[in-house]
């Protein structure tokens, strides 16, 4: 049961599954209402970004195969710049972990259980991911082979099925309203949301095969961030900018006005359990990558007991906002695009490729170990 | 590891005569068997004499052997046999195929108990031990549990023997291999494990056999004891060991690389490893032409999930979404449900209580009883329980529907898990809406990807991944085109089969 390995391809939908929906649902909104009906280009760009991460974390981790973030952070920024730079990404971790949570909880309090205290589906949620978290990476792994090809078909088949009621017209004028720098700056907000396939460091080093790693993780984040374009698309192309940017959820709003032959309707709490799926993969994984990480940092091997002190930390940061506006839009606009994203989700993974690369060149031997 | 001989707990002595020889004279042989089998009145001792000049005793358990042959075969061929020197210190005369000879008072206890004929001759070292087992059995007859329209009616019984030969009859090869174990300190079970050579993988068979030399255990009465002192996860409500009636099942797993495990006393066989989708197998899906297996199949699979959801997702649409229902059902069901005192929760725990109930009470009664619960549960549960306004209609429906569908199971084991976890579901559905419906089917599906059977993943082929499988899970493609064994199970043997001969000009 110790041993825990990965395929590519759980790694693959992994990334995807989690990735997709949170773009979707939580950042169409602001990206539509900086670039209006260009937010399509935007969203393009932020796939490109996003990629882009996930080529250099795959990378670094391929020249250090069997090892974590932790400990090759070590051999690439010395000995306590990198246990620094770890527990920066750990404390990430916890943080991220701390606001989905939260964020889910505000929206399902928000959407279908308006009388439900916020402490109680906080409680029960946490207790819930903590089951897979603790059974280790291969049962989340599973876990997302089998949901991820559902999540990815719960966002295909609203948008095609409300094919009939998409006008091109609404896409126009193309860059007509915009010049280049408002297209680029709407892409900011989103990007956090892909930039954090810098678990792929965490996740890397469980592989059994080190064949074609990095396609994979560049393959699943593609997936995510195609998703969310062809989502952008459909919801300029069915409401419009001024609607879209004015709806939290478009992609919800969409799913809400499909109706087939008037029987089945009003799916959104389809989009919910399909959300849910996503969430609880996500969390489980941020919830791993934070407890195995402390564990390593600490250079111990028994990361069980972290999940419990991990999640309980996790659940109590998760308290602190007071309301939906602090943990959707504070949070990210005054935290994660500021200091996150460029910093640990850019800088830092593009340094320590670079390092490792020169490294790798000077000594043209692979640090094995 | 060392396991203390509790058996003679009472009287170490036995213990300590186990160990000995046989001895030459048969006066002190018959004491020490005395001794063993004191105060057990069903053993027969039949003194008689060889060649007209040696004492001799035959010992066996009445009931467990065929008299008439032991008289015929044993004792009359030596009582006549002419006394010529050299004959006289051996057995021979005795014209049995299936003997051998004992030589410890251990030996020779044992092959008692097991039902042969123990046969002591006065001047002869050791014993002949003779297999003239006979007893009263049930005949081969149709399997109760897993009935088919089409395919063989033949069922395992309770007698081993009559077991393997069903098994034998079906595989003719020599590559069919049956290793016997014997399990039980008391009741001293043949357990026998039988898989085929090359196809199933060496580890799996290594992995079982030593799971059943640990098991220490008083008595085994069925099968289910062999499964749970095996099996990977105690405290999962999946089975992870499928269980059948059928050879013609049991030899389909041997041909996928399985492994059976047959029990005396017991019809019922074990299959391991086994996964979830194997537990969704009917043999008929492949005794009826493939398109009408897929179907069926399919329809399985909707109404494992309608099995596991109905009455939860009703409850929390009923409680908390009523929006997702189209207007007119809604106003329908809001219609029937205007008098009835319970929340949707309490009112569907309630039925299904009683319809658990009512099944439960069906199986265990006498059959003539039965019927007549039936007719009464049938009323609890309908017609009455509507007009009394108790119970809305619509979830009359649901119970039924959800009791029909947990009955489509073509495994009983896995309807089990679905009767079972029904209930946690509508529970944190009735207090979360879809929210703690979603949640709960996360958790089990969480679950599922943490089960193992013999170490092969539960929800193979579906995670891990292995797309040509589905071939044989998520349909019942033509045979022709299952050209490779599931890639799961299999060892060495790869390939089911060659190219077929054209069928078309």
């Amino acid at each position: 049961m110790d041993s825990m390995v990965l395929s590519n391809r759980q790694i693959f939908w992994m990334i995807a599954s989690m990735q997709m929906l949170m773009l979707i649902l939580l950042t169409s909104s602001a990206t539509v209402q900086i670039a209006k009906q260009d937010a399509w280009a935007s969203s393009l760009l932020v796939v490109v970004m996003g990629t882009g991460i996930a080529y250099c974390c795959a990378k670094v981790s391929t020249l250090y195969p069997g090892q974590t973030l932790i400990s090759f952070s070590h051999h690439l920024l010395g000995k306590w710049l990198g246990r620094f730079v770890s527990m920066l990404y750990i404390i990430y971790w916890i943080i991220v972990y701390a606001a989905i949570l939260r964020q889910f909880t505000s929206f399902i309090i928000g959407t279908i259980l308006p009388e439900t205290p916020i402490t109680s589906i906080l409680l029960i949620m946490s207790l819930a991911v903590i089951y897979p978290a603790i059974q280790g990476i291969t049962v989340i792994g599973r876990l997302s082979e089998v949901l991820g090809p559902i999540i990815v078909a719960g966002v295909l088949i609203p948008i095609l099925l409300a094919v009939n009621k998409m006008d091109l017209e609404r896409l126009s004028p193309v860059f007509g309203d915009n010049n280049a720098l408002t297209v680029m700056s709407a892409a900011i907000p989103s990007a956090p949301f892909l930039g954090d396939c810098i678990v792929l460091m965490m996740l890397i080093s469980f592989l059994k095969q080190k064949k074609s790693v990095i396609r994979h993780s560049v393959f699943s984040v593609l997936l995510a961030g195609s998703g969310f374009v062809l989502s952008i698309f459909a919801v300029l192309m069915m409401f419009g900018p001024m609607v879209t940017g004015s709806s939290p959820y478009p992609l919800l709003l969409l799913v809400r006005s499909i109706s087939i032959g008037g029987v089945v309707e009003n799916l959104d709490a389809i989009m919910t359990a399909i959300w849910m799926m996503s969430i609880y993969i996500k969390l489980s994984l941020y919830l791993f990558a934070a407890s195995y990480g402390t564990a390593e940092w600490f250079g111990t091997k028994k990361w069980r007991p972290f999940v419990w002190w991990i999640s309980l930390i996790g659940g109590l940061i998760a308290l602190i906002p007071r309301n939906y506006v602090e943990v959707s839009i504070v949070f990210p606009t005054e935290v994660a695009v500021p200091y996150i994203f460029p910093l640990l989700n850019v800088f830092l993974p593009l340094l320590m490729l670079i390092i490792a690369l020169a490294k790798r060149k000077r000594t043209d031997q692979l640090p094995y170990g | 590891m060392n396991v203390p001989e509790l058996e003679y707990l009472d009287n170490p002595m036995l213990e300590k005569l186990e160990q000995e020889m046989l001895s030459l004279s048969i006066k002190e042989n018959a004491d020490v068997l005395g001794q063993f089998f004191l105060d057990c009145a069903d053993l027969v001792m039949h003194d008689f004499v060889v060649s007209r000049s040696r004492a001799a005793t035959v010992f066996y358990f009445q009931g467990l052997t065929d008299t008439m042959q032991l008289e015929m075969q044993v004792i009359r061929p030596l009582t006549t046999r002419e006394a010529e020197s050299g004959e006289l210190d051996s057995f021979e005369g005795v014209v049995i195929s299936n003997k051998k000879t004992v030589e410890s008072y251990g030996d020779a206890v044992r092959s008692i108990l097991t039902g042969r004929s123990l046969l002591l001759i006065d001047g002869i070292k050791g014993g002949l031990s003779l297999c003239l087992t006979k007893f009263e059995a049930r005949s081969v007859e149709e399997p109760q549990s897993e009935s088919v329209v089409r395919g063989p009616r033949e069922g395992f019984t309770e007698t081993l023997s009559t077991n393997t030969s069903l098994l034998r009859r079906r595989i003719r090869s020599s590559t069919m291999k049956i290793q016997s174990f014997e399990l039980g300190r008391y009741s001293k079970t043949i357990i026998d494990l039988i898989y085929i050579e090359g196809i199933a993988r060496d580890e799996i068979v290594q992995q079982i056999t030593d799971r059943l030399l640990a098991v220490d255990i008083d008595g085994i009465l069925e099968s289910a004891m062999v499964e749970e002192a095996i099996e990977d996860s105690t405290f999962s409500p999946f089975p992870q060991i499928q269980a059948t009636e059928r050879p013609d099942v049991a030899v389909a797993a041997l041909l996928e690389g399985r492994i059976v495990i047959l029990t005396e006393n017991t019809p019922i066989a074990l299959i391991a490893p086994t996964t979830l989708a194997s537990l969704m197998q009917s043999p008929e899906d492949y005794y009826q032409r493939f398109w009408i297996g897929t179907t069926i199949r399919w329809l399985r699979y909707l109404f494992f999930f309608i099995a596991l959801l109905a009455p939860s997702v009703y409850v929390a649409i009923l409680t908390f979404h009523q929006e997702m229902v189209p207007t007119t059902l809604l106003l329908r069901v809001a219609q029937s449900r205007e008098e009835i005192p319970f929340p949707a929760l309490l009112e569907a725990l309630i039925m299904e209580v009683i319809f658990e109930a009512l099944r439960e009470a069906g199986i265990r009664l006498p059959k003539q009883v039965g019927s007549a619960v039936s007719i009464v549960g049938a009323l609890v549960i309908g017609q009455a329980a509507i007009q009394a306004g108790l119970v809305s209609a619509p979830m009359v429906m649901v119970v039924a529907i959800t009791g029909i569908s947990s009955f489509m199971m073509p495994q009983y084991p896995a309807s089990i898990a679905l009767r079972l976890l029904r209930f946690p579901i509508m529970i944190l559905s009735g207090m979360f809406g879809i929210f703690g419906l979603m949640l709960s089917l996360l958790l089990i599906i969480t679950h599922l990807c943490t089960l193992h059977s013999f170490g092969i993943p539960y929800l193979s082929p579906f995670s891990p991944l292995r797309p040509t499988e589905w071939k044989d899970s998520l349909i019942r493609a033509p045979i022709k085109f299952m050209k490779q064994r599931p890639g799961t199970y299999v060892g060495k043997n790869k390939m089911r089969q060659s190219v077929y001969a054209k069928t078309r000009e």
